[in-house]
């Protein structure tokens, strides 16, 4: 074979093969552009203004679908007002954000962007929102709004970028039959790790083999159901500059041994499962108590009228001499930086109408979650259920809203890397939680 | 250029050149032809050219806002990949992967399209059985696997009940099992797959060249080494070049099941690339991620075409 033969057919080798590996290369571009491009065909956000003086102004809300339905509040918004109409865009929880960066990336933003507030100081690093501080020191509300969300839930850089608009915390629900069946007090809930585990005990004996539904296997979940147990012994995520990770300290340590102990005893279901989340147990009352978040109340409510009239919720547990806390979800509301004019008031007419008395009635009764302001709390649905509301207004309170730093979402995959080897016997707390607080810090100084 | 090197030159018989005026007798060059390509051309140049270039570039920047702004970083996106302990965890896991994925439903496949050519009774409805898991969708597969390999799972309930165990074993959510047990969905959809190839290429093989081994005297083996995998060199290569690739860029398979855990002991190149780019919206590092898996998977594919001695395919 002469040297020009043998250089033709590697050329040809190598031709098939980069044509082979191309469809690699393009696969992840294609896919992103994809339901980018298919999402802009469907949204009317084409910054064009509305023709004529009586023409509505339309803008564009982005929420998540899945679960609860936040296009309500484009549905109740509309019905009472002429001026202003609300397009309810809503994306599955996946596609969500992937959908909304094609579409501001491409000058085609959403005005109103509804974003999980852990999204949140990302999308404000990354200038998809426009900073709010007039408007929001204009709002006579604001001062009932509950301290731990004005503090950090729509802050990043010492800027507004947020309202506060449907709350998810952190709770456990308890089966009250099965309490009083065990002999446990139904109208005093356990308040520490101690008590807790005691009532697990006493529940077990009394015959409830599985007494607690948990899953802290979905990333994300570590931060709802574990930090606030971190917290609640005094400990934090993150030092107040938001330079060092401090989950390798006691209270995260005790907070750890916690849960470690519900798993060793079999007081909870699968805690590393990633299977299914925890309310189909404690709803067919296989379990009697679960830690769950607001939407809780309605999933066990369309599952089990019987038990719903029958349970109660509760903060969760503390070390002894700790403050009982809750992580504060949910999303907050925005207005995107590439709304101008009268399309940017609109917007903030829509946002000042969700923290109005209406649309908190919509967060708390349609949707099951909770309002931010505290007169939200003050309807009769509230009051007629304080078994219910009364932990999760204490929550309100007492909780955190998560770091707000823009690579959070990076830090709960180690967390939650560490919480499962530890509940898989892998790896004991302290060396589990000090490899992820290195890790951490690795992603704080990138 | 000497003519020795020309295109009709080679193939010993006249090709017209139509891409000159020569066939027309008119000096200069026919644009006739690339008209009609260039439309062709300015769509494969946006849909692939200039994603591919853009993206190229992306992997040394980073993103400052998503108005447009980006910052050139150099080679800090490579080293950030090339130094994350999770990325080497990812590419073993990718290697055993693409091991479970190519080769054991390929032996497997050849071991049934070999057991199908042999035409017993009953192969046809075999053949469709063993067909269907690849019509499946994988996400359907996923799942349904996922039911059966939970805790509370099919399987679980048979081997407790039988006595084997006596506690549910953790498949998915083990960092020992989890990705072998995403390796048994892959096997059982893959096999179908590579079955139909084979067998294709099986049954193209004439017979009388088996004639001719029998004639010759030589064992079942010894035809089976000799002139069934010499003459289905073809087909394996296709199904092992098809089977790297998707490897490679699989993703949905692990996702799906595992999302990549616990603690990444299922995590493989893609899922973790999905993760960097879209999870974390680190776009410069995901770009550079893009590329590496692309770098991995063209190595991959001139290897195995390098060392199956042929390019004919």
């Amino acid at each position: 074979m002469s040297f020009d033969d043998e250089s033709d057919v590697d050329r040809r080798r190598i031709l098939k093969a980069i044509g082979a590996s191309s469809v690699l290369g393009l696969a992840g571009c294609s896919g992103n552009g994809g339901s980018g491009e298919t999402e802009d065909e469907t949204d009317n956000t084409d910054g064009t203004d509305a023709s004529g003086d009586d023409e509505p102004v339309e803008i564009t809300y982005r929420d998540r679908s899945g679960g609860s339905d936040p296009s309500i509040y484009a549905d109740v918004y509309n019905d009472s007002h002429d001026s202003i109409e609300i397009n309810p865009s809503m994306k599955p929880v996946e596609e969500k954000y992937r959908a909304l960066i094609a579409q501001i990336s491409a000058g085609n933003s959403p005005e109103v962007l509804g974003l999980d507030v852990v999204y949140l100081p990302r999308f404000a690093q990354l200038g998809a929102l426009d900073t709010i501080n007039d408007f929001f020191d204009s709002r006579e509300y604001t001062d009932e709004i509950f301290q731990p969300l004005k503090e950090d839930f729509i802050n990043w850089n010492d800027d507004v970028y947020a309202m506060p608009f449907w709350i998810d915390l952190s709770a456990y629900y308890y089966n009250k039959n099965h309490y009083e069946e065990a002999g446990l007090d139904p109208e005093n809930p356990p308040e520490t790790f101690q008590e807790f585990l005691d009532a697990c005990e006493t529940l077990q004996q009394a015959g409830y083999d599985t007494p607690l539904s948990n899953t802290l296997g979905f990333v994300g979940l570590e931060s709802f159901f574990y930090l606030p147990h971190v917290w609640a012994g005094g400990g934090e995520f993150l030092n107040e500059d938001k330079t060092e990770c401090l989950i390798d300290e006691q209270p995260a340590v005790d907070a750890l041994n916690f849960f470690l102990e519900l798993q060793e005893n079999g007081y909870s279901t699968d805690q590393t499962s990633t299977e299914s989340f925890t309310y189909g147990a404690f709803a067919a009352e296989e379990t009697s108590m679960m830690y769950g978040g607001g939407t809780g109340v309605g999933a066990v409510k369309s599952q089990n009228e019987e038990l719903f009239e029958n349970m109660g919720t509760a903060m969760f547990p503390k070390p002894e001499g700790g403050t009982r806390s809750s992580f504060l979800g949910g999303d907050s509301i925005s207005v995107s930086s590439q709304a101008s004019g009268e399309k940017r008031e609109a917007a903030l007419e829509f946002i000042d109408w969700v923290n109005s008395e209406e649309g908190m009635k919509v967060t708390v009764e349609d949707l099951g979650y909770l309002p931010a302001r505290k007169s939200g709390f003050d309807t009769e649905y509230v009051k007629n259920r304080q078994d219910i509301f009364g932990a999760f207004r204490q929550g309100m309170e007492q909780g955190h809203a998560p770091p707000m730093h823009p690579r959070f979402l990076e830090m709960q995959g180690p967390l939650n890397n560490a919480i499962e080897r530890v509940l898989l016997g892998n790896q004991d707390p302290q060396p589990a939680l000090t490899q992820a607080a290195e890790t951490i810090n690795g992603v704080l100084q990138s | 250029m000497s003519s020795r090197n020309t295109l009709s030159d080679r193939i010993g018989r006249f090709v017209p050149d139509r891409f000159s005026s020569s066939t027309t007798g008119e000096p200069g060059i026919n644009w006739t032809p690339y008209l009609y390509l260039l439309p062709a051309f300015v769509l494969y140049a946006v849909v692939l050219v200039y994603p591919f270039i853009d993206t190229f570039i992306l992997s040394f920047q980073r993103i400052t806002t998503l108005g447009g702004e980006r910052r050139w970083v150099g080679l800090q996106n490579y080293e950030a990949i090339l130094s994350d302990p999770i990325f080497w965890r990812a590419s073993l896991n990718t290697v055993i992967f693409s091991i479970g994925m190519v080769f054991v439903p390929l032996v497997l496949g050849l071991g049934l399209a070999i057991l199908i050519d042999t035409g017993v009774s009953g192969t046809s409805t075999f053949r469709s059985l063993i067909f269907v898991p690849v019509i499946v969708p994988l996400v359907v597969a996923g799942i349904i696997f996922g039911w059966l390999l939970g805790t509370n799972g099919l399987l679980n309930s048979v081997l407790v009940g039988a006595g084997i165990i006596e506690e549910p074993m953790r498949f998915l959510n083990s960092t020992t099992w989890s990705l072998p047990s995403v390796l048994v969905m892959v096997i059982w959809k893959r096999t179908g797959y590579y079955l139909v190839i084979l067998l294709a290429g099986l049954q193209g093989i004439p017979d009388n060249v088996y004639e001719a081994a029998r004639v010759a005297g030589k064992s079942r083996w010894a035809t089976f080494r000799n002139i069934t995998l010499p003459l289905l060199k073809p087909a394996i290569l296709v199904t092992v070049i098809i089977g790297i690739i998707d490897s490679v860029k699989a993703f949905a398979h692990v996702y799906v099941m595992t999302g990549g855990g616990p603690s990444h002991s299922s995590e493989i190149l893609a899922t973790y690339f999905y993760k960097v780019a879209f999870r974390f919206f680190q776009f410069g590092k995901g770009a550079a991620y893009g590329f590496i898996l692309f770098a991995i998977a063209l190595t991959l594919s001139l290897l195995v075409i390098r060392f199956s001695g042929g390019s004919e395919i």
